[in-house]
């Protein structure tokens, strides 16, 4: 029900915005007003998609029109944007996910790393979480394809579509979201390692390691895990820019061209698939959180 | 005074053993910020004097030339020196940083005291909208603005305001309601205060006191994102001196010339990371002051 | 003792934080044989706790331990390695801290935290998950926690606080270690259920169990204890059989310790000894010669109160028709556990929550009916002092600060730091705390400037919710007498709140017991202690931990 409120309430606010984009929508619809359509064909499409209607009857057709799974069809690709979308999306998805689980891999060793040892290897651990969730996509993005690909060339700068050519897409998307996971994760890991409870696990002869795997992680984990479904949105927005640079096909760069060209029945698509995959992943930590953690489960939110 | 021996003990000896955080001198970390952050500014407000070239002075026959002691960052396709257009870059990156961070906080601001202030209505509808903004990754936030302002430096700095705004609004509003709820605000009731004196000289000064921190590190973040769109080519365009812009046109030649992606993109990283530990140390002072 | 020597004995120990620049323990020694009890008793920042940790070699991170001797079960526990640690954890001593809600792993269930022990010790039993259920099910039933089977699937967090210490101790003796040590096993409890602790720790004496108990509460102590010692400040500074201890001891801070317990104390009596100068005023002195007129009504009474939180199934009833009236100079003592809705009683009373039924009367006039507007400028006339001090004032705020925020708007602006440093005096803290923040000041002295801040605004009530119960016995002592004298010299109508029984026997005039958002019993302060009518009010006065030579009478009418 709160899943559904958001997607809607998100489905109003971009049918809104593009609503305040400049100019006359059946011109952009034509291509902009470079394209020097015709008066009637300007009516024409005006008349086709509905711009003559008053602006509430446009927003309660856009929303009937939702909810049978229509989007319309893009501008500039004359296709309907579902079909564009279907294409695009299970390339993103892909990247994301493993980017996510990368991301968690390395935060998890890093942190791990970290809790064991000195004060040197917490200090170095701290400036390498720092840098990389200071590291911008692009920049990351441009260093890799540099070094692996221009110096070595072990992978190839530009996506194939075979397993080589995801490394470095992912890599790029996983570090600056690992920097992030790793600070919160070593935080709530020092937490539970002072805890109270930790003595008494330590007072039964508890061994160090078994702390961790037994007790510790999986409270480092909790916060960690709350912010998964944020981590996956920064990382489709990052997607933006690796897409751009790994020219591969997927939502981001959907987007960013339909954004130039302002065509907005595509881009609307494009934020609702990600709003969608937002709400999907909410629900999945949710879910998963209340798995480990007992006390949510029963005080409820 | 038996009473005050006992009681007027000014240490407490099972305090001490804190985490290492919490008594953590400035660290050379920091030292190196400020010093950067020092450098910024200078960048900023006099460019010249650290970097007396014309950011703009095409030399044909000097294009690509690696680093070198007259080049000390290469240069770029027309010759121009990479090293003084970074220095000249930085004014423009550092205004659409501040910029933007300003633009996300005041409007979290005025969304945190709607949500704190405006009864259950306004907390009801201020807490949905953050979290419908929430489902909107910041830079497809971001590129929605652009999309209704046309690219450029402006739409840029308002579309990374406008986007980091619902993150600053959700800590803004949660440390409201800890101030309001906490006892000394209770205190002031109790003494009779009434609401706008209270709000005024207890709540707002308190719960804006981490505002700081936040900012620090939110200048650096708004950084990335912006030079990320001007990268795209929503933000500014290429011949201008923006690091991001630069990043963009230095691209194609990533293979030749990797000086020209190389700088700007540091002088990005430099600014994030200082402006992070500068907010770290903030953040960690404020705690223990409190 | 037995032949082998005791069973843990330590020699010149000294515990060290910060690289040796913060020594909490020195040279402390001593020894617990096999079956017998030991207590440590001292407050906050007596080094107890480290004392009792570093025995398993836990005393914190950044510790520096150094001893003569530190023996358990004939081992070395300076030099042993980490299995010899590993194997007298739990295997020869088990540890009981405080609050089972943060000592328990609140993400597992209570069969696995109990269970731990018997796999890492290789106990019988902890061979086999299903052995182990078994054998985690027969502890939970020895430390008297019923419906085992049901219990041991469960988060602590779905335990009440008795059944989950029960819990906390059924995983210290799974792999029944020879020796138990307890840190402040009763403190966050209320008292029916820390009675019942006790009882469970005499038993697991009794069965042959050697015990380290910690506490800072000489009453505890005193049922269990064959041997008490008394630190302060890291040191032993008295040691002797139990009841050489609680007669006083030989130190005089032993005595000052025996002396802060309020319990059975008549009014009037200072408990903090010798009495502070500045309240140096005539004792038991309760003929009223220094006492405010009192008005012809009762400053403060409440009518038929009743609130009640939440709607529908989710409703809990804090308050239920609740009469209580105070006059000048008198002090109401109420009393009750943990969610007997007496906080929300001193809410009402504050106009801090609007009573769903029944009146407020604040001097003979309407106080909970009107609007916050028409209160506001009335509200001087009522202070209030909470438990929680680290809270109660403003962080930016200086106490001087503070104290001038407080005084009415009418005084002279050149007047307001003498008038702040006049407060100040009043409760007995010197001019040098004015410009310091309240945060870096103890909690005694913090809870004084709380009483002062109260003062300022000039308020003929005071309604005081646990005042003492964040404050180690001696320096809660020095406060109970502060606001003793205060009393006596301004006439204040006192509404004094607490969980402790001995504190408000000890404060009050008159008495009444609230259980579950009723008040079942009412009366002048010593019929009711004397003579309990209600049977709430009985099994309360029962559980009490007492020190010898106090009155029993709350026991005899059984």
């Amino acid at each position: 029900m709160r899943a559904f409120i958001v997607l809607w309430a998100s489905a109003t606010l971009v049918f809104f915005i593009t609503r305040l984009v400049p100019g006359d929508p059946a011109e952009a619809a034509l291509g902009g007003p470079g394209s020097q359509a015709s008066e009637e064909a300007v009516e024409a499409v005006r008349r086709q998609f509905g711009f003559d209607q008053p602006l509430v009857v446009q927003y309660g057709i856009a929303m009937l029109s939702l909810l049978r799974l229509d989007l319309g069809s893009s501008y500039a690709l004359r296709q309907p944007v579902a079909t564009i979308l279907l294409d695009a999306v299970p390339g993103t998805l892909v990247l994301a996910v493993l980017a996510l689980l990368v991301a968690w891999i390395l935060a998890i060793g890093l942190t791990l790393a970290q809790s064991q040892g000195s004060r040197i290897a917490a200090r170095i651990g701290d400036t390498l979480e720092i840098v990389a969730s200071a590291l911008p996509h692009f920049w990351l993005a441009t260093i890799l394809i540099a070094v692996f690909s221009t110096a070595l060339s072990w992978f190839p700068p530009v996506s194939t579509g075979t397993p080589t050519g995801l490394v470095l897409p992912v890599v790029t998307l996983a570090v600056p979201i690992a920097g992030f996971l790793a600070q919160v994760m070593r935080g709530s890991l020092q937490e539970a390692l002072d805890a109270p409870f930790a003595t008494s696990a330590l007072a039964r002869g508890e061994t160090r390691v078994g702390l961790r795997v037994r007790h510790a992680l999986r409270h480092a984990a909790l916060p960690a895990l709350g912010l998964s479904a944020w981590a996956f949105g920064y990382l489709i927005g990052g997607a933006v820019v690796v897409e751009t640079i790994f020219a591969r096909p997927g939502l981001g760069r959907t987007l960013l061209s339909a954004i130039t060209v302002r065509d907005i029945p595509v881009v609307t698509g494009v934020v609702l698939v990600s709003a969608l995959v937002y709400v999907i992943l909410t629900l999945v930590t949710d879910a998963v959180t209340r798995l480990v953690d007992p006390r949510t489960a029963v005080g409820g939110r | 005074m038996t009473m005050t021996a006992v009681d007027g003990r000014s240490v407490d000896p099972l305090r001490p053993p804190a985490p290492p955080t919490g008594r953590r001198r400035v660290g050379p970390g920091v030292v190196l910020s400020v010093g950067f952050a020092a450098f910024l500014a200078l960048a900023c407000f006099a460019p010249g004097l650290i970097a007396p070239q014309d950011p703009a002075a095409v030399a044909p026959l000097d294009a690509f030339s690696p680093p070198s002691f007259s080049h000390w960052f290469g240069t770029d396709e027309s010759g121009r020196d990479v090293y003084t257009r970074v220095v000249h870059g930085a004014g423009s990156s550092l205004v659409i940083g501040f910029a933007a961070t300003a633009i996300g906080l005041v409007t979290a601001l005025l969304l945190g005291v709607l949500a704190v202030f405006g009864g259950r209505i306004g907390d009801a509808i201020v807490g949905r909208a953050v979290e419908v903004l929430f489902a909107f990754p910041a830079l497809l936030s971001a590129l929605l603005v652009i999309l209704v302002l046309g690219p450029g430096p402006v739409a840029a700095t308002i579309a990374v305001g406008l986007s980091t705004a619902p993150g600053y609004a959700r800590i803004i509003r949660t440390s409201l309601l800890t101030v309001r709820s906490s006892g000394y605000v209770e205190a002031a009731r109790l003494l009779g205060h009434g609401p706008a004196r209270i709000l005024v000289r207890t709540i707002l000064p308190n719960a804006l006191s981490p505002l700081l921190a936040l900012a620090t590190l939110g200048v650096g973040q708004a950084v990335v994102w912006a030079s990320s769109l001007s990268f795209l080519g929503l933000g500014a365009q290429p011949p201008a001196p923006e690091w991001g812009a630069m990043l963009a046109s230095a691209r194609v030649y990533l293979t030749t010339a990797w000086w020209l992606t190389v700088f700007p993109g540091l002088m990005i990283v430099a600014t994030t990371l200082s402006a992070t530990a500068i907010g770290r140390a903030l953040d960690a002072r404020g705690r223990r002051a409190r | 003792m037995t032949a082998a020597g005791p069973l843990l004995r330590i020699d010149g120990l000294d515990v060290s934080f910060d690289g040796g620049r913060t020594r909490v323990v020195r040279g402390v020694s001593l020894s617990v044989s096999e079956g017998e009890c030991v207590a440590i008793v001292g407050e906050s920042g007596s080094g107890k706790s480290v004392t009792a940790r570093s025995v398993l070699g836990l005393a914190g991170t950044g510790a520096t331990v150094t001893a003569d001797r530190l023996e358990l079960a004939g081992v070395d526990v300076l030099t042993a390695d980490e299995r010899a640690l590993r194997r007298l954890r739990g295997g020869e001593a088990g540890l009981v801290s405080q609050d089972a809600l943060v000592s328990l792993d609140p993400l597992r269930r209570i069969a696995a935290e109990v269970g731990d022990p018997l796999r890492l010790h290789r106990r019988a039993g902890g061979a086999t998950r299903s052995d182990r259920t078994i054998a985690v099910e027969e502890l939970l039933e020895r430390v008297g926690i019923p419906r085992p089977e049901l219990r041991a699937r469960q988060y602590p967090h779905e335990l009440s606080g008795g059944l989950r210490q029960r819990a906390l101790i059924a995983s210290a003796i799974a792999a029944s270690p020879r020796l138990l040590i307890a840190d402040e096993p009763t403190t966050a409890l209320d008292m029916t259920v820390q009675a019942g602790i006790l009882r469970l720790l005499g038993d697991l004496r009794d069965a042959g169990s050697s015990l380290l108990l910690i506490s800072h509460d000489l009453g505890v102590v005193s049922r269990l204890a064959d041997r008490v010692i008394v630190m302060r400040a890291g040191e032993v500074v008295d040691q002797g059989t139990a009841e050489t201890m609680l007669a006083g001891g030989r130190h005089p801070y032993t005595t000052a310790l025996v002396r802060a317990v309020p319990a059975g104390v008549p009014r009037g009596t200072p408990l903090s000894a010798p009495p502070s100068p500045a309240i140096a005023q005539p004792t038991s002195d309760r003929d009223g010669s220094t006492t405010v007129a009192t008005s012809p009504w009762p400053l403060i009474e409440a009518d038929g109160l009743a609130k009640t939180f939440g709607r529908g199934d989710d409703a809990t009833v804090a308050v239920r028709a609740a009469d209580l009236a105070v006059a000048a100079g008198e002090t109401l003592g109420i009393v009750g556990e943990s969610g007997s809705g007496k906080t929300t009683l001193a809410r009402l009373l504050l106009a801090l929550a609007t009573p769903d039924r029944g009146e407020v009367r604040l001097d003979g006039e309407p106080w909970s009916g009107v609007s916050e507007r028409r209160r506001r400028s009335r509200r001087r006339l009522v202070g209030s002092v909470a438990q929680d001090t680290s809270s109660a004032f403003d962080p930016r705020a200086s106490v001087a600060g503070v104290l001038i925020d407080a005084l009415p708007s009418e005084t002279v602006a050149s007047a307001r730091r003498s008038t702040a440093t006049r407060l100040l005096a009043d409760v007995a803290l010197g001019p040098e705390l004015l410009d310091r923040s309240p945060s870096t000041l103890s909690g005694g002295q913090r809870q004084r400037v709380a009483i002062a801040r109260a003062l300022a605004a000039g308020p003929r009530v005071l309604v005081l919710d646990e005042p003492v119960s964040a404050l180690d016995a001696t320096v809660a002592a020095g406060v109970l007498d502060l606001l003793d004298d205060l009393q006596r010299r301004r006439g204040l109508a006192y509404v004094f709140i607490s969980h402790d029984l001995g504190v408000v026997r000890h404060m009050s005039d008159r008495v009444a017991v609230m259980h579950e958002g009723e008040i079942v019993e009412t009366g002048p302060v010593e019929t009711v202690f004397r003579a309990p009518r209600h049977p709430y009010t009985r099994r309360l006065l029962a559980d009490v931990p007492r020190l010898p030579g106090q009155d029993g009478e709350a026991g005899q009418d059984g």
